[in-house]
């Protein structure tokens, strides 16, 4: 683990630095292209921490283990791509209904499945929302930087702590593989999960206005059953009981929903006036935001959005701006987040920029947002 | 803005020279600096390079279309880039790993390889082009170089990159 200060380094590593710096207790995963820097940086200096490393035998057993080790009182996390966060989205499924908190990091490449190893994409916005089955709501980030790598990584933590589920790192090889500088602070700001008071007996409800039950540890000397099924508030089963369905799903999605503004952030320039609006996100948002200011430096009315926060999604703020602007959505995919942007704003004011493989030049996408504008 | 893009064949060192570029223009001279890589998926043999973009203000462009200067250290990585043989500034090509080489005159050929393997080391042939690169690009400060190969080098091979380092930074005096 580093010591405050300023360092040039890839986005990977920034990231396993920031989850150190988190607290991480517990690192499972299984080597991918391209998150491997993560693992293979934590092998060697997350025990230096205390914590513990293990590699698991693939991305099923990796999500169960931080799954598990969340429930000891652990801070958790693991980290992958595409092919693996297939694999992990049963067991996040369960992390879900159980309401561990975990932090998921999927460094995108170019799919569907091996796709290309070593390339960037976006193409698992989608599947990161909804990739498993049944109700819930969730929460991902989107870095742009390697800087945000690493205060992305300690946020997703915090959330992880203060809503107890699990928090998906939606990162992408364009920021997991390049080199910048990136600080690490004197101090940062750690959130930990509610605990139980000696008395408290419902560990899977809550009446509390964030809808957050505290959290028990195996370990602690309590009755504790953790399940998949339907739950009641204490914990036991009810795998038929109306009531008991409602009252657990709604408020697993109220803890999200009602906590909106408290986890939803962007970033936008020069919106107000703008006749046409780029939005974007991950490492196309930084050759997207570059275009933004040349478009403005000579003289078109362009302004720039993008969410920091990408589930959930920013949907108020983007309406607003769809009522007054037209919208360029430029991705690294056909299909990443094109569905939800095009909900907020209608398809009739929306232009799409996709890209596959690489990423383009800031020249490129001016080109593209002056042809628009025409 | 300064762009330079590095290239060769896999095991060449091709990465590491970028970080050590990146690492001198980004901690040794404050410079705000995107350094990628680029590899294939095979697990050994295949073309590398890594590109350096460096600016005093936040760089956001993440690709380069047209380095100002190209170093080559492979006759396919040239092979695959030769149209922008013409639109840079300058390439720097290790003359004894490529034999192919354009009828430009924005070209240094180094034998770097040879350099480096008189230097008993075979593996500094990317170090000897960093320096002359050093000589090359005046925003590069040569000591910001020799710094940055102190941290970013294992130490038992500090000595021998920067002895790498100069023998190309005399080189392209002498040019």
């Amino acid at each position: 683990m580093r010591a405050p200060g300023v360092y040039f380094q890839e986005g990977n590593i920034a990231c396993a630095e920031g989850a150190m710096a988190a607290g991480l207790g517990l690192f499972a995963g299984y080597p991918i292209t391209p998150a491997s820097e993560i693992m293979h940086h934590l092998a060697r200096a997350l025990p230096k921490t205390g914590g513990r490393f293990i590699q698991m035998e693939d991305e099923i057993a990796s999500m169960a283990a931080i799954t598990g080790a969340s429930w000891t009182g652990l801070k958790s996390m693991t980290a992958t791509s595409g092919p693996g966060f297939s694999l992990m989205t049963e067991n996040l499924g369960f992390a879900y209904m159980t309401e561990t908190p975990c932090v998921i990091v999927n460094v995108q490449r170019a799919g569907p499945s091996t796709g290309q190893a070593t390339k960037p994409g976006t193409g698992d916005v989608m599947q990161a929302r909804f990739g498993s089955h049944g109700d819930y709501e969730m929460i991902a980030l989107s870095p742009n930087s390697v800087q945000e790598m690493f205060d992305f990584t300690v946020k997703s933590f915090n959330f992880a702590e203060k809503y107890r589920t699990p928090v998906v790192l939606l990162a992408d090889a364009g920021i997991g593989h390049i080199r910048e500088k990136f600080t690490i602070p004197e101090k940062i700001d750690l959130v930990e999960r509610k605990r139980p008071l000696t008395d408290d007996k419902e560990f899977f409800h809550s009446d509390a206005e964030d809808h957050v039950p505290p959290m028990p540890a195996f370990g602690d000397g309590r009755e504790l059953l953790v399940t998949g099924s339907t739950h009641r508030g204490n914990g036991t089963r009810d795998t038929a009981g109306y009531e008991t369905q409602d009252r657990l799903v709604r408020r697993l999605k109220a803890k999200i929903d009602d906590n909106r503004n408290d986890i939803i952030e962007w970033e936008e320039d020069e919106v107000d006036d703008a006749e046409l609006v780029v939005v974007s996100y991950g490492s196309m948002s930084r050759p997207a935001r570059g275009a933004v200011s040349k478009a403005r430096q000579s003289g078109l009315k362009v302004g720039f959005f993008r969410p920091k926060v990408i589930w959930p999604s920013p949907e108020k703020r983007l309406r607003d701006i769809g009522t007054n602007s037209k919208i360029l959505l430029a991705e690294l995919s056909l299909r990443g987040y094109r569905m939800e942007v095009e909900r907020c704003v209608g398809s009739e004011n929306m232009h799409v920029y996709d890209r596959l493989n690489s990423l383009p030049t800031i020249d490129r996408i001016y080109r593209c947002i002056k042809e628009v504008m025409k | 803005m300064i762009k330079v893009r590095i290239g060769g064949w896999a095991g060449q060192g091709t990465v590491l020279a970028g970080v050590v570029l990146g690492e001198a223009l980004a901690i040794g001279q404050g410079y705000e600096v995107v350094q990628t890589r680029s590899y294939s998926a095979a697990v050994r043999s295949g073309i590398s390079f890594s590109d350096v973009i460096a600016d005093r203000e936040t760089v956001d462009e993440l690709t380069i279309d047209i380095p100002d200067f190209m170093i080559i250290q492979y006759q396919k990585t040239l092979d695959a880039w030769r149209p922008l043989v013409k639109e840079c500034r300058c390439l720097i090509i290790d003359s004894i790993q490529v034999h192919d080489i354009p009828d430009t005159k924005n070209l240094i050929r180094i034998p770097a390889s040879d350099i480096a393997k008189d230097l008993g080391n075979t593996k500094v042939a990317n170090i000897v082009l960093l320096g002359v690169l050093s000589k090359l690009l005046p925003e590069l400060e040569h000591d910001a170089l020799k710094e940055a190969i102190k941290r970013v080098v294992p130490k038992r091979y500090e000595e021998n990159n920067i002895e790498a380092l100069e023998k190309g930074y005399e080189y392209a005096s002498e040019y």
